[in-house]
């Protein structure tokens, strides 16, 4: 393995292990301020259970996904064959064609920006939030529609 | 531009192999040899059944660990010459 390049990636990992603590701060931080802070938006009761449901849902899901993605890199860190098992499944040519193919660094900033958007404007406007929730599972089902059809195809 | 591998790749060309029957000899599993090669499992099972054209510093990686030359691990006799 090229010592360049690993120490590259232990360098890239170690920013991601920030951008994780980050990003579960901001999932809390977002939670705070919009179940404690946010005066609940008038609305049919049912609706808005609904709704606050989804918001909790989401930024559940984000803080979980950010706090195991920086757990994961944390301990690849510390540990050796950890650490080039991630390094040998993140440039793996194969995975790195499907993800070209899929675009999925553009899919994962759509999916952080859509998430944040629809738990926002869960807020103010509902058919907003519906819009947004219907766009938001439509590019994650077509996600992992296509990594599943590469992976079957190659 | 179109490179042969990704018009191979796209036109479902398959490349035959040595893979499998090199690692059996030398009774190496999947795991051990794309952990040598720096390639996931699932990326040398693809390989193995033509699903998947490695590159050319991929190819030269395998045919390194088993001591031979790329011809030897990889059959070239169905590619198309122009």
């Amino acid at each position: 393995m090229a010592e360049k390049g690993m120490t590259a990636f232990k360098e890239s990992l170690r920013r991601r292990v920030w951008f994780c603590a980050a990003g579960c701060a901001g999932a809390v931080m977002l939670a705070v301020a919009l179940f404690a802070w946010v005066k609940p938006p008038d609305m049919d009761e049912h609706l808005r259970g609904f709704i606050q449901g989804m918001q909790a849902g989401m930024l559940s899901c984000a803080f979980a996904f950010f706090l195991l993605t920086g757990i994961r890199c944390r301990r690849a860190l510390m540990e050796a064959s950890r650490l080039k098992r991630i390094y040998i499944a993140e440039n793996d040519e194969r995975r790195r064609m499907i993800r070209d193919k899929i675009g999925s660094v553009s899919f994962l900033f759509m999916m952080i920006v859509l998430t944040v958007a629809t738990v926002i404007f869960g807020y103010y406007d509902k058919t907003v939030f519906f819009t947004l929730l219907g766009v938001t599972l439509f590019v994650s089902m077509t996600k992992v529609g296509m990594k599943l059809y590469y992976q079957g195809k190659y | 531009m179109d490179y042969p591998a990704k018009r191979a790749l796209r036109e479902g060309t398959r490349m035959k192999t040595r893979i499998a029957e090199l690692r059996k000899q030398q009774k190496i599993s999947q795991e051990q040899l794309a952990l040598k090669v720096g390639v996931t499992r699932q990326t040398i099972t693809s390989i193995e059944v033509e699903k998947y054209i490695a590159s050319l510093p991929l190819a030269y990686k395998i045919a390194h660990f088993f001591g031979l030359t790329i011809e030897e691990v990889f059959d070239f006799s169905e590619v198309e010459m122009f």
